[in-house]
């Protein structure tokens, strides 16, 4: 066995301690780990971070040390959801063996200059790596920008390196009153940057394997998207947009209609109902969640709306959440080609802990034999689906996991 | 800036976490930010929602110290 990964979870209010205690454990597993990254709940606060970086980069004086807000982490059975439940935590991963490298980059202006940002990250990770990276952990900005510019960040790194696979989240600092998220910190040794974006990659003797689903299903007839400007759809079926949309998502009630207009996005997460298009190859929707409407009539889409592309109103309740997990560990062993993992990393959309509650870290162990687990409550994630290429989504269980054997 | 409707805003987000605190805001017509003037009809609007999302606020938060 080469690889070694150490994780360690505090639920202390105190920032400070909870981060140290979490990086004790995780070193007391990994003692030589190159790579170590640190998830802090963003109710902890941005303030303490600086104090909190230099903690984990202290602990382990050997390994490049970086992470950020989350929102929030599961572990061991408990989902601490900064969301959903106003519950803190720290979670510390570390990563280390004979033979297994590591290196992570920074960059501070992806917010404005996503694309470059993205090549920059992924020059300056492989740099540091010394060798082809094996695949990647992303940590961006998530949902936290309008528009999203995550997959213009992870189109950058594939300009560089079009065959490395990758999954994360957007990091996040918090919620507005309105749903929306707030921009998260990151941090990359004791350097701390708001709306950072980080690039952590892995090379030599590790095997990983990648995967993602969210449990969408088709419930009944859709709209085809016939006007775009940018992120917002203009357009549904030649009308208006918001129009097709309330009459698709909300057709039950004058009350449900209102509510769905004041707020698609929260209405939708309550509601458990929103617009997706089908992937070719098989039952899976990528999301497409009218976020907000516009001023004008049309809908808000985060994850790339194209004329032509046709949605489809699809559910998610907690059974077809629940068997994501499932169907998310099943692709994870055949892309890694293995049934024995170290570590399993799930980054799961904090939407899904609305449908779920705290059960999907329970869940995924009962299909797939990991020695350790951690999940990262998410804010727009980076996901493969069948051994496809890392894409910006939303809704979705995405999971990285690191074989026990490299070969 | 209303305290009391600011420090019962911060009271559900404290307990319930911020998505919870945007529903309450979607289901009220008046203001709870952070700007929102104090007023007995903002605080039980807000307690209203609570209670139509399934958490009873009113006793919690009131009883008969506000009148509500």
């Amino acid at each position: 066995m080469s690889l070694v990964t150490g994780v360690g979870v505090s639920a202390e209010r105190d920032l400070n301690a909870a981060i140290a205690a979490a990086a004790a454990e995780a070193r007391s597993q990994c003692p030589d780990a190159v790579l170590v990254l640190g998830f802090v709940t963003h109710n902890h606060g941005a303030a303490g971070l600086g104090e909190a970086a230099g903690i984990l980069a202290s602990a382990f004086p050997g390994a490049q040390t970086a992470g950020g807000q989350v929102n929030g982490i599961t572990y061991d059975h408990e989902r601490y959801d900064a969301v959903f439940a106003n519950r803190f935590a720290v979670a510390v991963v570390a990563f280390g063996g004979a033979g297994v490298r590591g290196a992570i980059a920074l960059q501070a202006s992806a917010g404005t200059s996503p694309r470059s940002s993205g090549s920059a990250l992924a020059r300056d990770a492989i740099e540091r790596l010394g060798t082809t990276p094996v695949g990647g952990i992303f940590l961006g900005i998530g949902l936290s920008q309008v528009p999203p510019v995550d997959q213009q960040i992870v189109d950058g790194i594939r300009d560089v390196a079009p065959r490395l696979r990758i999954t994360g989240s957007g990091l996040c600092g918090g919620m507005q009153l309105d749903g929306s998220y707030d921009p998260g910190v990151a941090f990359l040794g004791r350097e701390v940057v708001e709306r950072g974006v980080l690039l952590a990659v892995l090379g030599g003797e590790v095997r990983l394997g990648f995967s993602a689903a969210n449990g969408m299903r088709p419930v009944g007839p859709g709209a085809f998207v016939t006007k775009v400007d940018g992120a917002e759809i203009v357009e549904l079926n030649g009308r208006p947009a918001k129009d097709v949309t309330l009459d698709l998502l909300a057709p039950d009630s004058p009350d449900l209609r209102a509510l769905f207009e004041k707020n698609p996005q929260v209405m939708a997460i309550e509601r458990g109902i929103t617009f997706a298009a089908p992937d070719l190859e098989g039952d899976f929707y990528w999301c497409h969640s009218p976020a907000m409407f516009t001023p004008r009539g049309g809908v808000f889409d985060a994850f790339g709306p194209r004329v032509g592309m046709g949605l489809a109103v699809t559910r998610i309740d907690p059974e077809s959440c629940m068997s994501a997990v499932a169907e998310a560990a099943g692709m994870l062993q055949q892309d890694a080609g293995t049934e024995e993992f170290e570590l399993t990393l799930a980054f799961s959309c904090s939407l899904r802990g609305f449908t779920l509650g705290a059960d999907e870290d329970g869940e995924l162990r009962k299909h797939v034999k990991s020695r350790r687990h951690i999940g990262i409550v998410a804010n727009g994630e980076v996901g493969c689906y069948r051994h496809g290429r890392p894409m910006f989504t939303g809704w979705v269980f995405a999971l990285l996991g690191a074989a026990t054997e490299s070969s | 800036m209303g305290a009391r409707v600011s420090r019962l805003v911060d009271r559900i987000r404290e307990e319930k976490g911020p998505f919870f605190v945007a529903r309450v805001c979607l289901r009220v017509n008046c203001r709870i930010d952070d700007k929102a003037p104090d007023t007995p009809e903002a605080e039980r609007a807000i307690v209203d929602a609570c209670r139509e999302l399934g958490y009873d606020l009113a006793m919690v938060e009131f009883g008969a110290s506000s009148g509500h």
